[in-house]
């Protein structure tokens, strides 16, 4: 995985129209973006589609990317997750779980201390430790899967609105970093 | 908190996390279009929600992935809007030596401004152009110590190790 910085590089070359440097940057990211394509769509065909018309979609806005904006990862993330979004609502038939992992491994407290982590990282997940086991795995399931509301009240074999409320209190837990 | 409420704040971060369903995405993109604000909220949840994709395990496509997004690319150009610092920050980035990660993004932007610079060169189409040619070989300089971009042999070398 390539630094931020030379992220932000890339995405600023390609910005220009640098084909090259477009490349290297899709080497430097596409199992990150394929490997949340497969977790939200389950089907290697649906994920493929989804994550190109991600990197098409990228390609064309990397001169809207502002480092002031954050991290360029997370920005071609929210790219990757929007489209994958929009497709599974258009191809509702899609939607089938086709089994593969749900779950994720929330870090230790150790590795939320490895100074290598980037400091966004450790704030959002420093926050997401700190709130109720349940509240915490809602969000983490919500997050790693694309769950809508309903598909995680089946999966957590819980009434929806006990759902929402869990999703509610992650959510409030995360905030407060929203603020600083 | 601030000019948003909490329910709408609490929209925003579901619109990030997915969890809405088609009325509910389509009534917070409406939302998006018309208040600044929950827009802005939108894009902050992304910045630190998407961090969260460190707990997704990644998994590498296939390599014809890359030949179907060259072909699309090759007839679509990217906006050619690119993002410019402030003074402000040029300034800071340039006068204080921070702590690394700060320093690199720092460094990022001086020589992105230098590379701005030469975008509007090599346009030539103003007149500002010529008055900053004298500043063109400092430009250029900066260009030639991008590694990323212009060693082809690491292209070469990422493309091997992606096959």
């Amino acid at each position: 995985m390539l630094a931020s910085t030379e992220l932000v590089w890339l995405l600023a070359a390609t910005a220009k129209g640098d084909q090259d440097a477009f490349e290297l940057l899709y080497l430097a990211t596409r199992g990150i973006l394929y490997g949340i394509a497969m977790r939200i769509l389950r089907q290697p065909a649906l994920a493929e589609e989804v994550m190109q018309e991600a990197y098409v979609e990228i390609w064309r806005q990397a001169g809207g990317f502002s480092p002031r904006m954050g991290d360029p990862m997370t920005w071609m993330v929210a790219i990757l997750r929007s489209a994958a979004f929009d497709f599974r609502l258009k191809r509702p038939e899609t939607a089938h779980d086709q089994g593969g992992p749900s779950e994720v491994t929330f870090p230790a407290a150790e590795q939320l201390a490895d100074p290598a982590m980037p400091e966004a990282r450790r704030h959002v997940l420093t926050r997401l430790s700190h709130v109720d086991e349940e509240a915490r795995r809602a969000v983490l399931l919500a997050y790693a899967n694309g769950w809508s509301r309903e598909q995680l009240a089946s999966h957590l074999g819980q009434p929806v609105d006990v759902v929402v409320e869990a999703l509610r209190d992650g959510i409030m837990g995360i905030r407060e970093c929203l603020e600083s | 908190m601030s000019a948003i409420d909490d329910h709408k704040d609490g929209l925003a971060a579901e619109f990030v996390l997915g969890t809405l369903d088609a009325v509910g995405r389509a009534n917070a993109r409406m939302m998006m279009a018309i208040d600044p604000a929950f827009a802005a909220r939108i894009a902050q949840w992304e910045r630190h929600l998407g961090e969260l994709h460190a707990l997704v395990d990644p998994v590498d496509p296939s390599p014809h992935n890359w030949e179907w997004i060259k072909a699309r690319i090759a007839a679509v150009r990217p906006t050619p809007q690119m993002w410019m610092p402030t003074l402000n920050e040029a300034s800071a980035a340039s006068a204080q030596p921070r702590k690394p990660p700060e320093s690199e993004v720092a460094a990022a932007l001086l020589a992105l401004v230098l590379h701005r610079l030469l975008h509007l060169l090599e346009g030539a189409h103003l007149d500002l152009a010529h008055a900053l040619a004298r500043d063109a070989e400092f430009g250029r300089q900066f260009l030639e110590r991008d590694r990323i971009v212009r060693e082809p042999a690491r292209l070469e070398d990422a493309r091997a190790r992606a096959r």
